[in-house]
């Protein structure tokens, strides 16, 4: 995985985001971390308006986006950034307690990459997490507005 | 040609002392004209005698040489007519050219404007007038006859041109034109009157006035038709003389005073008249005021509105009978009693039966309710209907004999009774629910074997005043039976009044029972509908709080088990403890695995509260399901768990079903596990599967010879989380509630039977045919 590749957690459950940091970490994967406590601060981001940290330019991104958020859930992020030309090529993993079959169509449908449901089965987890990491790993991360390599 | 305004002063430039004398001359003959013209005005009734006959005077004193009138149209554009005096067979030419709408110079100017037109020398100046060159040498003089505006016509008369611009003489031909013009108007305003007041007496609604003291001051012709009299008869008269002091007083009288107080007054009113017909009118007073606004009068106007109101009273008594029908039917409150005979029996129907009955075998029926009303009637005898139905008292023996002598009779009986009038008549009741509405009277007759008692009826005939001849012969008509022929008539008659009344009661009631059914299948929709809304409110609510529950137990159980790791990383950091250190390791281990358990087991509880909401929402693939191929199938999935435990599963050929594959194979995989679940640990467990078909429903059983469950737990076992064994096994306690669930959604039915220690039978029953229950149940959940 380049280390470069900065990792957005949007996540309002403090306890999920620890969870997710701490496995990514246990799977070996160093890159930055950067955790987002809902959905309107993870468009804020990445449309780069209101305070920052904004994205920059030259980095890659991929993101873990959580789907039941408060005031901007996480398939309403997700429409946003397919619908944009530049930002629908960040890699976007839905990482959520739902596991009904029509919300994860529906998640596929808008263009998210990859759809994790959070299982209390903690090995499960750890196994998608690490998973996840592999993907990072393989997957060639564009780097949005320049060309990477 | 000159417009000479009539003040003008000019003077004539001729020897004025026989100037003077030959004016003098000429200005009496006009005057003398004019004086006779007014006298005409005065007598005359026609507008063109009126025209003509000025004419000849306006010349025949020698006043005018010659005179024309053209009388023309409101819009002065067409000539109606035309008289003329001193030019003889000449005007004709003239007269055509006006007719055809060619006017002279002097006529379009005269009538365009409201001033004397003089033309001093027509032979020099009106080249294209036929009549100028019969001027010779004399003046013409146009005036339009106008008044107020409107103008009626022309006037042209010639003199010696002399006089033509003595004012004088311009102000008398003014003056003569004014009359005229006045006297064309006044014509024309009472032709108007004559025509508005013809419109009104031949008017086909009755209209008055009325002076305030009630006083007919005019009627119109039909006003007087009503009241059979004549226009001249009513005039003069009062109202009271007319409709009578009852009706004056309690209707007529307060509606004039309100009127005459200023108010526009309608009302109806229910009016006897002389030539014996009742009408409805619908009355209109309007008050009649006069130049200074003094009520002086009312005026009446009445219209005939009976045709209106018969109609509705017609359909009033129609739809009351309707209402009734409805009524006893819609309500269950209300009864047969409620109704009249004509109500339930088909009236006409069985009028052409009795006819044609009467035309068979000759004998006379009437079907009569209990008020006496006569419905049916056939082959009545001369003697009632032209004497005895014809004379009040004999008439009300009639009645009363309908009536009273009738009574009592049981149903399917009859009785046989002389009528008050002495003839022989049976009556036979018809009874509808319980209930006496009518008889079925036969008669009337005599018997063979009785001689009337001719004493008697003579004496009827000289009471009542019948002719005797002609009475006993109507007598000698009525038909003679014998007792026996009476005897099987009448129990005829007792039969079919029976079927007749049983028919309209068994009719009644059926469309009572189908009116219920309706509503109760109305209700029922309504309470499927409501239940359908609270169940996707539940499954909403169950989906929405099965998420949640879900979130902290993912921080619960991933924060346990961070902490296990963490223990086995100190553990590996400080490998050497006391044992009381180590006895606080195993209880910190020890925690953390209930907690860890805890959370798993509330995770399963969870995922299967979602799996049953989301089977609520999901949508419904209903088919024919071929029961056999779905259960192999179902048990193939299953095969390694029944294996291991050594399971026996068989089933005979079971019967196809409506339903959706998916959740039917859900079901039987459900009872199969619970089967192999609670299996008696003492034998090799055995699950057969058998199928019927019931009615509508195809009915499978699982059974199996397992544990057995204690009746008086039977009923609990559908119950959400109900576990009959909690330590047992895992299971969330969801798996009858999901079956049941599937099943209720697919329009069948579930239950069990079962005898501790020896077995359970589970039985599903699905519907074979798709009903509207299913349907219904598709689409609300679709």
């Amino acid at each position: 995985m380049h280390e470069n590749v900065v990792i957005l957690v949007a996540e309002d459950d403090m306890g999920h985001a620890g969870l997710i940091r701490k496995n990514l970490s246990r799977a070996g994967i160093v890159n930055k971390i950067i955790h987002f406590p809902d959905g309107q601060a993870i468009l804020d981001f990445l449309f780069r308006q209101g305070d920052p940290p904004h994205r920059e330019a030259g980095v890659g991104y991929v993101l873990l986006l959580d789907i039941r958020m408060p005031k901007v859930d996480g398939v309403q992020v997700l429409e946003r950034l397919k619908g944009d030309s530049e930002l629908c090529r960040i890699p976007v993993t839905m990482i959520t307690t739902t596991d009904d079959p029509r919300e994860i169509d529906r998640c596929h449908r808008l263009g998210c990459n990859n759809y994790i449901t959070k299982p209390i089965d903690y090995e499960r987890f750890v196994r998608a997490i690490r998973q996840l990491g592999l993907f990072l790993a393989v997957v060639q991360v564009p780097d949005i507005t320049e060309t990477v390599d | 040609m000159a417009a000479v305004n009539s003040r003008s002063q000019s003077h004539a430039p001729v020897s004025e002392l026989y100037f003077d004398r030959d004016r003098e001359l000429h200005l009496k003959q006009v005057l003398l004209a004019i004086r006779n013209v007014g006298r005409l005005i005065t007598t005359e009734t026609n507008a063109q005698r009126l025209a003509g006959r000025a004419c000849q005077v306006l010349t025949s004193d020698l006043g005018y040489h010659n005179a024309w009138i053209a009388l023309t149209d409101q819009n002065s554009c067409r000539v109606t007519m035309t008289v003329s005096s001193g030019f003889g067979p000449r005007f004709r030419d003239f007269e055509t050219r006006l007719k055809s709408g060619e006017f002279p110079r002097c006529m379009r100017k005269g009538l365009s404007s409201d001033h004397l037109i003089v033309v001093e020398d027509p032979v020099a100046e009106c080249h294209d007038c036929p009549l100028a060159r019969h001027y010779a040498g004399r003046a013409a003089m146009i005036r339009c006859l106008v008044h107020e505006e409107s103008i009626y016509g022309i006037l042209s008369v010639s003199l010696p041109a002399r006089f033509v611009r003595d004012p004088e003489e311009i102000s008398l031909f003014d003056e003569l034109a004014r009359d005229i013009g006045f006297a064309l108007h006044r014509l024309a305003a009472s032709e108007e009157t004559r025509r508005l007041n013809h419109i009104v007496t031949t008017l086909p609604e009755p209209m008055a006035f009325l002076s305030p003291d009630y006083t007919y001051l005019a009627v119109n012709e039909i006003y007087a038709t009503f009241y059979d009299t004549s226009l001249e008869k009513i005039r003069g008269r009062k109202v009271v003389e007319f409709c009578g002091q009852d009706i004056f007083k309690k209707y007529i009288k307060p509606h004039l005073d309100r009127c005459l107080a200023g108010e526009e007054v309608r009302y109806s009113l229910k009016v006897d008249f002389p030539d014996q017909i009742t009408r409805w009118m619908d009355m209109i007073y309007r008050p009649y005021r006069d130049d200074s606004g003094t009520i002086v009068g009312v005026i009446v106007h009445g219209r005939d509105v009976s045709a209106h109101m018969e109609t509705q009273e017609k359909l009033r008594v129609s739809e009351q009978r309707v209402r009734n029908i409805l009524d006893t039917v819609l309500s269950p409150e209300k009864d047969v009693a409620d109704l009249a005979l004509e109500d339930v029996l088909d009236v006409e129907g069985v009028q052409k039966l009795m006819d044609d009955l009467y035309q068979a075998l000759g004998i006379p029926i009437g079907i009569v309710d209990t008020e006496g009303k006569v419905l049916v009637a056939t082959g009545w005898q001369e003697i009632c209907t032209r004497f005895h139905r014809n004379h009040p008292e004999t008439c009300r023996n009639c009645l009363e004999s309908d009536t009273q002598l009738s009574r009592g009779v049981e149903p399917g009986t009859f009785r046989s009774y002389r009528c008050k009038n002495n003839m022989w008549d049976t009556a036979t009741p018809l009874v509808v629910g319980g209930h006496h509405l009518g008889n079925i009277f036969m008669g009337q007759f005599l018997y063979e074997d009785e001689e009337p008692d001719l004493e008697l009826f003579r004496n009827q005939a000289r009471k009542y005043g019948f002719d005797e001849t002609a009475y006993l012969a109507a007598l000698d008509r009525v038909p003679r039976w014998s007792r026996d022929k009476v005897e099987h008539a009448l129990r005829f008659f007792a039969q079919l009044s029976h079927v007749m009344s049983t028919n309209a009661y068994a009719r009644l009631k059926l469309a009572s029972l189908l009116q219920e059914q309706k509503l109760a299948k109305e209700e029922l929709a309504r309470l499927n509908a409501v239940l359908q809304a609270k169940n996707r409110e539940l499954e909403q609510i169950l989906f929405v709080t099965s998420h949640d529950l879900r979130s902290p137990l993912v921080n619960i159980d991933g924060y346990a088990r961070e902490l296990s790791l963490d223990l086995g990383e100190l553990e590996q950091k400080c490998p050497s403890r006391g044992q009381e250190e180590t006895h606080l390791w195993e209880d910190i281990r020890e925690s953390l695995r209930f907690i860890r358990s805890g959370a798993s087991r509330m995770d399963q509880l969870l995922a299967g509260l979602l799996r049953l909401s989301r089977l609520g929402r999901a949508a419904l693939d209903i088919r024919v399901l071929d029961m056999n191929a779905l259960l192999r199938e179902t048990i193939e999935n299953m095969d390694f768990k029944i294996r291991e435990s050594k399971i026996h599963v068989y089933w005979e050929d079971l019967p196809v079903c409506l339903g959706d594959a998916v959740q039917v194979g859900q079901v039987f995989a459900n009872l199969v596990d619970n089967a192999v679940k609670y299996r008696h640990p003492d034998r090799q467990c055995s699950i057969h599967i058998t199928g019927e078909i019931r009615d509508e429903n195809a009915i499978y059983c699982v059974r199996d010879n397992g544990k057995g469950i204690d009746p008086a737990h039977l009923d609990k076992v559908f119950e959400i989380f109900h576990r009959l064994e909690p330590d047992q096994g895992e299971g969330e306690g969801l798996g009858l509630t999901i079956v049941r669930r599937v099943v209720d959604r697919l329009g069948g039915d579930i239950w069990a039977e079962s005898i501790p220690n020896e077995g359970s039978a589970f039985f599903v029953a699905l519907p074979r045919r798709k009903d509207n229950d299913i349907q219904r149940k598709e689409t609300g959940n679709a």
